[in-house]
């Protein structure tokens, strides 16, 4: 793991990425504390700055995520990797090590900005160290969707284009929520959707007709049991369901000066679920 | 070292490789010929682990590469067709790269690097990115890379591709050297190359092992009983009396006639030996003669004979004319030699 962590570290510094990553970060961070703390003497730079930065995650975040994989298989590289007495597990997490070390680094320079302020104003240092840890969990959150997508396809481009969106959309998902009717039908008609959506995708990965009837029973048993023991639970169902995606929503806790464990809890495990998609992603490739 | 069971392996609809079974022993060099897209960098790829196979068995050094696939692994050198070069890497950090993959400990990765480059005599390059090596280099860094961790098996795919001839020579050497410690899978569909280096042989057709042995014997069991080719001195006149008194030849070829002895071909209705009785026929009529003895196919005529579908069928009564087969395995060597001229 520690031998594909250095490579992937000095891939990064000997190409432009790290530097054009980095360089990103400061630019767009630097545009927002001129805007706000220079031009207008505010110095809430958790509660200010780093929200309004968020946005350019969706630009920034691919550019670092769209190689992860799909360079490796279109230089034949990752035949090296999965012949290496190493499980795909460890490449990845060796790889997602990676890109999350490049991005504390790009943190340590943002702190910067702060420090700056701290010589002409009150800077709030414990709000400046919630966010910066919201800013850090959502980053990675959005690392971990960026590396998944990588692995779907060989050409880079696509891979940052489709990250990109898929970012965005999580960004726009609250808004999304809001519009959605509140009654109990509606929910369960969405989860009805989900679930054979599940079912489609069972079907085409396996080809065969038992393991999405499966799924299917499973699901709409779940459902059903759900309505009867409480039927209140579907009321804004599929509001809640949509807002638990939603990365951003989380974050603001953070930027608000709050250390809340559950969402630490949230974006850990939405790192987990990515990064097992990643590995799954990987190893079905080498069955197909 | 290599034991490969009914492995099947289908992308979607499409067999790739149809219940191919394979023995590799310790210390031999095997080739794996084919033609494009028999199953050859399939089946490589599902014995290294690279891919997985729809059903089958593949066991490395003991290690089932499913079941144990870490400890399989270790035992592999694996040089894929393309070598898996970090471009923007120098050649000494990308080998120390591949130790560390490998499991070799930080206090032997130098040595071990080092060794590997001097084996592929890429010492001079140590330093240099391998982006910037031309494309034999590449190949030799692949090759070194392989060798890191001493495995005992080494699967090389196509080893020589696109190399120039003096660069083949050499890969080749190397890999004849290579036989005193490791066991060497080979692929490649260059014959020449396959019977020079490799001392057992199996050719791959359309997923399935179609035939497996020494160049040699496979050059014998494949020949035929009833081409045989006579020197005899004498006037053909006289030597075409005698052969139209034999009863079981069917048919003779006069191919050429230098300072009185004349090369004939001939086609017998039988496959026994009759090598000594045309000797004594001659010689009764006091007509010398110098060979007589069985047409050999060249590995190019067992190979076309095993691999072209149709003939395939009919391979075992119904010889392809040697000239003619003869002909056309040149055209694939000389093809080949184009490609690689290309390349």
């Amino acid at each position: 793991m520690l031998a594909i962590f250095k490579r992937e570290m000095s891939g990064y510094f000997t190409s432009m990425i790290a530097y054009l990553f980095m360089a990103g970060f400061v630019v767009v961070v630097g545009i927002y504390f001129m805007f706000y703390c220079v031009i207008n003497s505010y110095t809430d730079f958790a509660g200010a700055v780093l929200p309004s930065t968020c946005i350019w995650f969706s630009l920034l975040i691919p550019i670092i995520t769209m190689r992860l994989w799909a360079e490796e298989r279109k230089q034949k590289t990752d035949q090296l990797l999965l012949t290496s007495p190493i499980s795909v597990t460890k490449i990845v997490l060796g790889k997602y090590l990676a890109v999350t070390c490049l991005f504390v680094i790009t943190l340590c320079v943002l702190t910067l900005f702060p420090f700056i302020l701290h010589f002409y104003g009150k800077v709030n240092w414990p709000t400046v160290g919630t966010g910066f840890l919201g800013y850090f969990l959502l980053g990675c959150s959005l690392m971990a969707i960026g590396f998944f997508i990588s692995t779907l396809t060989e050409n880079q481009i696509v891979s940052a284009v489709i990250s990109a969106v898929l970012v965005l959309m999580f960004f726009f998902l609250n808004n999304l929520a809001d519009s959605f009717p509140g009654r109990a039908r509606y929910s369960i008609m969405m989860l009805a959707v989900v679930v054979i959506g599940v079912m489609i995708l069972f079907y085409l990965s396996t080809k065969k007709y038992m393991p999405s009837l499966i799924a299917g029973v499973i699901g709409s048993g779940a459902i059903a049991i759900g309505y009867f023991v409480s039927p209140s639970m579907y009321e804004d169902g599929a509001a809640k369901f949509v807002n638990w995606f939603s990365v951003l929503d989380r974050f603001y806790t953070f930027s608000d000066g709050l250390l809340d464990v559950t969402s630490i809890v949230y974006y850990l495990s939405f790192i987990g679920v990515f990064l097992f998609l990643t590995v799954r992603s990987i190893e079905k490739k080498r069955w197909n | 070292m290599i034991k490969v069971k009914d492995l099947v392996k289908n992308y979607g609809n499409f067999e790739a490789v149809k219940g191919l079974n394979m023995n590799v022993e310790k210390g031999q060099i095997v080739g794996l010929l084919g033609p494009n897209g028999a199953g050859k960098s399939t089946t490589m790829n599902i014995i290294t682990g690279y891919i997985s196979a729809t059903s089958g068995s593949v066991m490395v050094d003991g290690h089932d590469i499913m079941a144990e696939p870490m400890a399989a692994k270790k035992a592999i050198g694996y040089l894929p067709e393309i070598p898996p070069l970090y471009m923007d890497m120098t050649v000494v950090s990308y080998l120390k790269f591949v130790a560390e993959l490998k499991g070799v400990s930080s206090k032997d990765r130098p040595s071990e690097v080092k060794r590997a480059m001097q084996v592929v005599s890429i010492t001079d390059r140590a330093g240099r990115i391998i982006s910037k090596l031309s494309k034999g280099y590449k190949q030799r860094v692949g090759l070194a890379a392989a060798l890191i961790g001493n495995p005992p098996i080494l699967i090389l795919d196509e080893p020589t591709v696109g190399l120039d001839p003096s660069q083949v020579v050499e890969i080749r050497e190397l890999i004849k050297s290579l036989k005193e410690e490791h066991t060497v899978i080979l692929s490649s569909h260059i014959l020449s190359e396959v019977s020079e280096v490799c001392d057992h042989i199996i050719i791959i057709n359309d997923g399935v092992v179609v035939a497996e042995d020494t160049p040699e014997n496979l050059s014998d069991t494949y020949s035929n009983q009833s081409h045989v080719i006579m020197e005899i001195k004498g006037d053909k006149d006289s030597i075409a009396s005698v052969l139209n008194d034999i009863d079981y030849v069917d048919l003779f070829d006069f191919k050429s006639e230098s300072e009185g002895i004349v090369t004939v071909a001939l086609k017998l209705n039988t496959d026994e030996d009759k090598n000594d009785d045309l000797f004594y026929v001659f010689a009764d009529k006091r007509m010398p003669v110098h060979k007589v003895s069985r047409e050999n196919l060249s590995l190019e005529e067992v190979f076309l004979k095993l691999t072209e579908s149709e003939e395939a069928d009919v391979v075992d009564d119904t010889p392809v004319d040697g000239a003619e087969a003869s002909s056309d395995a040149e055209e694939i060597v000389e093809d080949n030699d184009e490609s690689e001229v290309e390349e």
